[in-house]
């Protein structure tokens, strides 16, 4: 269950919990962008001591975003491997007989190794620094214009949030029928394959008809309440630039132009 | 089948700043052919302390022992299975158990996933099929396609087909109506006498409890607070005060009847209760 | 068939209705019967006797096959749900599948922001109503950290919000602990006694039905009985026939009666203790 709770909203009170969530987004998105411009060495230097400053400022522990990087070991090593076997060019660092190891395989793993860091760094503080709700309500205000040409932003927006808001409770019925099925002899950790499918059915079964099942009562529910899709309605929650935001947004921008920069002249 | 808690503690989450006691120096038994309540607020142990009946959970600390299987905090048990056969487990809201086409294929998967052969597991399911009173009709319908009250059953007869020693109710009788209520009730009772079955129940229902538990545990904040024969539990009032415990109707009435001066003994049902005062007329 | 003409005004009239999930099989199989202002009424039946059905029906979630449903004098159909909805509130059974919002101050916003209420406005009115339910010191908590009937009294809280006449229960408390049952039990009681709001309590709770003003029994798609509680559950052979229960004092008077006890029919355990004290007395 660890990795589900990758990414997930702590809640504290800092500096980057304060920034709207718009902001955060869109600043978000200039990094990425940012992150994929080749700038060599020195670019990369420049976006990580610039991500580490916000981690700082977070208050998460390093620890942490280290941890939500486990899973992708298994990736990084696999994409080594294929370099390795692929990349025949650079300095010839080993030669075993038939491996034959060249420096930019181990330079391109690590390029994207880095990138995947930084971009997993940058997601994991969205998403932990920034209540699922801001989230989704940013969303909808950023698709906002996108409206005109048939981007059904509130609805996006309103699946999200629905969606967010049941994990907790999916989670939980997933643990309740898996208990059911082992007190009816079924093994998850072990088995033949074919018991291994017919674990999964007996799980993903009841999963789906209870989950459709809530979705129904659901649907009356918002229905009852006067809710209709595409109709017009106020929101509650409204979001307001103030200058912190706009300190964010230019911080971004500027790096990226500094990226662009390095990519062209170095 | 005695089953043995010997200072058993479970805690959740227990690396994390928030880790929380969920039951704590479990010291009970419970025994065998009986039917034991245990009864306790929300969140004062009740559902941590079944989910060991069946090493769904491993304790933190302390023992389990049931029959000849011991289960402590070892991280790998041994015999899991065979735990599994002779305690049956009934979740809250069984009915979200069923995934089979046919409701006779899904009392089936038990006993299948037990190691009989799928003869054997039809005969069995057939066997617990009639003990819930789902007849014949019912074997090849879909269990997405009949009622709540009827899912809960096939959802019981799926683990009755197991044939298990002990077994575990949590909260059956949630939703049900109380004709629902009332077959639920005998139906148990009758695994109980006729079957010689153990019988786990959890539930909030007073009425239930005293209706036909023999045994009531129980709990509060994660420790066991007594574990008594159900009618004097009932009668100690100031027990029950001291815990906020509903009391059943009856008991109430026979309080309320004895503190007017009435002379009154052995009352446990409204029948009891109709042939004392009856018997005072004639 | 209107089948109290009093002078108080009809709020919800149900006129032979019928109503079918699936064709050949119908649910509701020609029910009439009618509410006052003001009242609070329960409705009583087994399970699959079609009591949620009469209630998603009423609050225009299904369309009945034939009949006719009069809320407040207007006929439902399609044009007017969108006026009669805003006179009508749906508690459900299930806590979990009714809270939309991620925290319990923006689930009471939910129904607003849908009726285009001014956000400037909302904050008073969720406050005012979270107090109502007796839940305004866990506005900000996650539906996570709420116990059941917790859910359920904000479920109430943004109904109210939304200041209906006419507030149904549908099975509110059966999924709940008995704290939580006493809980939303006092919730609606506290409602009703000014009598400005209309209740339909949908429910198995014989006690709740003996406190109410009228009991509508259904069973298997048809009106069983309707009338004052008192009346109805006098039937007690009729009433246990189709699966459901009468209230304990009534066992009681009833078992009592055939031991040759005779006592008035009471609702309370204290008063079912006085009258038979008093019977005792008398020999």
């Amino acid at each position: 269950m660890n990795n589900i709770v990758f990414g997930k909203y702590i809640p504290l009170d800092t500096p980057i919990h304060r920034l709207d969530p718009r902001a955060k987004i869109l600043a978000m998105l200039v990094m990425l962008v940012a992150i994929f411009i080749p700038a060599g060495w020195t670019g990369y230097v420049v976006l990580a001591l610039a991500i580490s400053f916000v981690v700082k400022v977070s208050k998460i522990k390093f620890k942490v975003i280290i941890r939500a990087f486990r899973p992708l070991i298994f990736m990084m090593c696999f994409l080594l491997v294929v370099n390795i076997l692929s990349v025949k060019q650079g300095q010839l660092l080993v030669d075993i007989g038939f491996v034959k190891i060249y420096a930019d395989a181990i330079f391109n793993t690590l390029y994207i190794i880095i990138r995947l860091f930084l971009m997993i760094m940058l997601t994991t503080i969205l998403t932990m620094m920034t209540k699922p709700l801001d989230l989704t309500l940013g969303i909808e205000y950023l698709l906002g214009p996108f409206k005109r040409i048939g981007v059904p932003a509130h609805e996006i927006a309103m699946m999200i949030s629905i969606a967010l808001r049941f994990i907790p409770t999916i989670i939980e019925e997933t643990i309740r029928i898996m208990n059911s099925q082992k007190s009816r002899g079924v093994d998850f950790e072990e088995g033949k394959l074919k018991e291994k499918i017919t674990a999964v059915v007996s799980l993903v079964v009841p999963l789906f008809s209870v989950s459709l099942q809530r979705a129904d009562e659901l649907a009356n529910a918002m229905e009852a309440r006067g809710y209709v899709p595409d109709a017009q309605r106020t929101r509650y929650r409204r979001l307001h630039y103030v200058r912190r935001d706009y300190i964010l947004l230019v911080g971004a921008i500027l790096i990226l132009l500094a990226m662009i920069a390095l990519a062209l002249f170095l | 089948m005695a089953i043995k808690f010997e200072k058993l503690s479970y805690i959740y989450s227990p690396d994390m700043p928030y880790a929380t006691k969920a039951i704590s120096d479990i010291d009970l038994e419970i025994s065998e052919g009986k039917i034991t309540a245990i009864i306790g607020k929300t969140g004062s142990g009740k559902s941590t302390l079944i989910q060991h009946l069946n090493a769904l959970l491993l304790p933190s600390s302390g023992t389990l022992t049931i029959a000849d299987f011991t289960i402590t905090s070892d991280k790998k048990p041994k015999g899991l299975k065979a735990l599994r056969r002779k305690v049956g487990l009934v979740f809250q809201f069984s009915e979200y158990q069923l995934f089979e086409e046919t409701i006779l294929k899904d009392v089936a998967f038990g006993p299948k996933n037990f190691g009989f052969s799928e003869e054997e597991a039809i005969a069995r399911a057939k066997e617990a099929l009639g003990l819930v009173g789902l007849d014949e009709s019912y074997y090849e319908r879909s269990p997405l396609d009949i009622s709540g009250g009827q899912k809960r059953r096939a959802a019981i007869a799926g683990i009755l087909a197991i044939d298990p020693d002990i077994i575990v109710l949590d909260e059956p009788t949630a939703g049900l109506d109380p004709r629902g209520t009332k077959e639920m009730i005998a139906l148990f009772s009758a695994l109980n006498k006729k079957l010689h079955k153990t019988i786990i129940l959890v539930t909030h229902d007073n009425e239930i409890v005293y209706e036909s538990a023999d045994e009531v545990v129980l709990l509060e904040d994660g420790k066991v607070v007594c574990k008594q024969d159900a009618h004097s539990f009932f009668e100690d009032r100031a027990l029950l005060k001291s815990h906020a415990i509903i009391e059943p109707k009856i008991v109430k009435l026979k309080d309320l009847l004895m503190d007017k001066g009435l002379k009154l003994d052995n009352i446990y049902s409204i029948q009891d209760l109709a042939v004392a005062l009856g018997g005072n007329h004639e | 068939m209107v089948l109290y003409m009093g002078i108080m005004k009809n709020v919800v009239e149900v006129k032979d209705v019928y109503f079918a999930y699936e064709e050949d099989n119908d649910a509701l199989k020609g029910v009439s019967f009618a509410v006052e202002k003001g009242t609070y009424t329960t409705i009583l039946g087994h399970n699959g006797s079609g009591k949620s059905t009469i209630a998603k029906l009423i609050s225009g979630l299904l369309v009945a096959k034939s009949g006719e449903i009069l809320i407040d004098g207007e006929i439902l159909n399609e044009r007017s749900i969108e006026s009669i909805r805003r006179k009508l509130g749906i508690v459900f059974q299930n806590p979990d599948n009714q809270f939309i919002a991620s925290s319990v101050r923006e689930d009471i916003a939910f129904g607003l922001e849908n009726y285009c209420v001014d956000p400037e406005k909302m904050d008073a009115i969720i406050e005012r109503y979270a107090a109502l339910v007796d839940m305004k010191d866990k506005l900000e908590k996650e539906p996570t950290n709420l116990s059941g009937g917790q859910k359920q009294r904000v479920a109430i809280a943004g109904v109210l919000a939304m200041q209906p006449q006419i507030i149904i229960f549908d099975e509110a408390t059966s999924m709940l602990d008995p704290k939580g049952k006493e809980e939303i039990k006092k919730t609606i009681h506290d409602l009703h006694s000014d009598r400005a709001l209309t209740i339909i309590s949908i429910t198995h709770d014989i006690e709740e039905a003996l406190n109410s003003d009228y009991v509508i029994v259904l069973n298997d798609g048809k009106l069983y009985k309707s009338g004052r509680p008192e009346d109805t559950f006098k039937d007690k052979e009729g009433i246990e026939a189709i699966g459901l229960d009468i209230p304990f004092t009534y066992k009681v008077a009833f078992a009592l009666k055939e031991k040759g006890i005779m006592i008035r029919d009471v609702a309370k355990i204290e008063d079912l203790a006085e009258e038979i004290w008093r019977s005792s007395l008398k020999n």
